[in-house]
């Protein structure tokens, strides 16, 4: 647990520095040997897709997650909520005031999957769309 | 050929959709909800689709997706309906809103889901105050019917849909102390202990159970104690944690009634009827799909396999009987139970009891080696696969038993 624990703490590494991380790119959850070489650099093992590198990469430099949540929904008979998504990956440490944001908005029918409720969403060059339809 | 699906979730949607596709005159999927999808529109995060759709969606988005296929196929869909009692000989009362009917399809597919393992089934001692639920009911209520569950919370069990919604519940500014799994292992996957607990810095207490819920009228607290190696709470460790809500995410049950009713036997590893590779069932013309088979990692594995389903109630000529297959030696689960003798390759799908490394895995039948193949690592939260050549199937008999065991002596 220790050890786990220790392979969240990705902030103070330095080069020659290894960790554990897993990676989320895909169900499997390969359990990434990432060894810090330099900046952006890294060696990765235990990956058994390339992604993994891409994702050890990105996560020991800039760590990126998608966003998912849901909105209240006026005029509709049977949902009262909206799921909705933005519609690409932000930087992970903007994650709780996206949210926050997001808890304040609301949607109206008729809404239509993919519909784009807010283009650039607090400028992070995403924007937050609509998962589902909702016609009356 | 008439087909009748009972379930509208991914399973059931892709079984339609498939049939039809196969050429069944007239499919007639029930759902008994007011919406099709089973749980997806509750599940609001992404992860799925990645197989089945070749795109990371949301659960809504792939229940939209499958939703638009099953309506251009023309698949005759009744929501708010619900079979109330199934026959051994396909016959199906189904109550609509305009009234009971009795049906009686060629084929019948159950895609029927699971249940929740609830309060009851694992025995929390203790008081019984408001604020114990599963993970998928506060699932529900928080993402549709917008109710906020709780303010502070602790989970037993690691299930995906805990640690799921763990992250849910922390993106809504609410406290999430802690998770415990009473096994030595998580039950989800690795991908969402990361994302869904470390990300937020939430605690996973492995080999940790609650040992009691205090509360008058609304949760007040938890214990929460290890456990020695045989599962029982070391007291004299006992913590509390002031929460007003307990979230259960302690497994997954095939919904069996109906099954019962049909006259198939419930196998005890996976608590739903046995099937062979095209998921039919012990009886002629009625099959079973998704997690009403046995519990899948993913809505994509449920999506996949009910389409083979789908396919087979329509093309499949009948069978030359059957083989028996059965997992043994840390292999807790395997998909089919039953090998319907045939010239193809036959994929199994299997969980493995407890996490190994660099196990290696062996397919026997009457001491002839099928099948044998090494993995990295083995995780009962993951289910595998391994295929047995149809050359070497050709030895297989009607009634023979095939085995599925790891090697002596491999893994650790």
């Amino acid at each position: 647990m220790d050890k786990e624990e220790r392979s969240g703490q990705i902030s103070n590494l330095s080069p020659g520095d290894g960790i554990t991380l897993t990676c989320i790119t895909c169900p499997v959850g390969c359990e990434l040997e990432v060894t810090l070489e330099g900046e952006g650099e890294v060696r990765v093992l235990n990956n058994r897709c390339p992604r993994g590198v891409d994702y050890a990469v990105q996560e020991t430099t800039a760590p990126e997650r998608t966003f998912t949540s849901t909105v209240k929904l006026r005029g509709s008979s049977l949902e009262r909520r909206l799921p909705v998504r933005l519609d690409r990956v932000i930087a992970k440490a903007r994650l709780l005031e996206v949210a926050e944001y997001v808890r304040t908005l609301e949607a109206q029918v008729p809404v239509t999957m993919g519909d784009v409720l807010q283009d650039d969403l607090l400028k992070l060059g995403a924007n937050l769309v609509a998962s589902r339809s909702v016609k009356e | 050929m008439r087909v009748t699906v009972i379930g509208g979730g991914p399973a059931g949607m892709a079984a339609a959709l498939s049939a039809k596709r196969a050429g069944a005159e007239e499919v007639l999927l029930l759902e008994r909800a007011e919406r099709l999808g089973g749980v997806l529109p509750q599940c609001i995060h992404t992860g799925f689709g990645v197989s089945y759709f070749k795109e990371d969606l949301t659960g809504p988005e792939f229940a939209e997706r499958l939703e638009r296929l099953v309506a251009k196929a023309g698949v005759e869909v009744w929501l708010n309906s619900i079979a109330l009692q199934a026959f051994p000989d396909r016959q199906l009362l189904v109550s609509t809103r305009l009234g009971l009917r009795a049906l009686r399809p060629d084929v019948l597919i159950f895609a029927v889901g699971a249940r929740e393992r609830p309060r009851g089934a694992i025995a929390i001692p203790g008081d019984r105050p408001a604020g114990v639920f599963t993970a998928g009911t506060a699932q529900y209520m928080t993402n549709i019917q917008g109710l906020q569950v709780g303010r502070e919370f602790f989970i037993l069990g690691s299930g995906d849909i805990g640690l799921i919604m763990a992250r849910r519940f922390t993106l809504e500014g609410l406290i999430v102390h802690g998770v415990a799994e009473l096994m030595p292992f998580p039950g989800g996957l690795s991908r969402n202990v990361q994302q869904c607990l470390r990300d937020y810095a939430i605690p996973l207490y492995l080999s940790h159970t609650v040992t009691g819920v205090r509360g008058k009228q609304r949760v007040e607290a938890v214990t929460v104690a290890p456990v020695d190696p045989n599962g029982y709470p070391l007291r004299d460790q006992e913590r509390t944690y002031a929460v007003d809500s307990l979230i259960l995410s302690v497994g997954l049950l095939p919904e069996a009634e109906l099954l019962r009713q049909a006259g198939l036997t419930m196998a005890p590893e996976t608590g739903g009827p046995a099937v062979d590779q095209y998921y039919q069932c012990e009886r002629e013309g009625i099959f079973a799909v998704g997690n009403g088979v046995a519990i899948w990692d993913l809505a994509d594995n449920v999506a996949e396999t009910a389409e083979v389903a789908g396919r087979a109630a329509v093309l499949c000529p009948p069978g030359r009987g059957w083989a028996r297959v059965e997992g043994r030696g840390g292999i807790r689960v395997v998909i089919p139970q039953r090998w319907r003798l045939e010239d193809r390759d036959l994929v199994l799908h299997f969980r493995a009891g407890k996490p190994t490394i660099a196990p290696r895995l062996r397919v026997t039948c009457k001491g002839q080696l099928l099948a044998r193949r090494g993995y990295a690592a083995l995780r009962p939260a993951e289910m595998e696969e391994i295929r047995i050549p149809a050359e070497k199937l050709a030895m297989v008999e009607a009634g023979d038993l095939v085995v599925l065991e790891l090697e002596e002596g491999s893994g650790g």
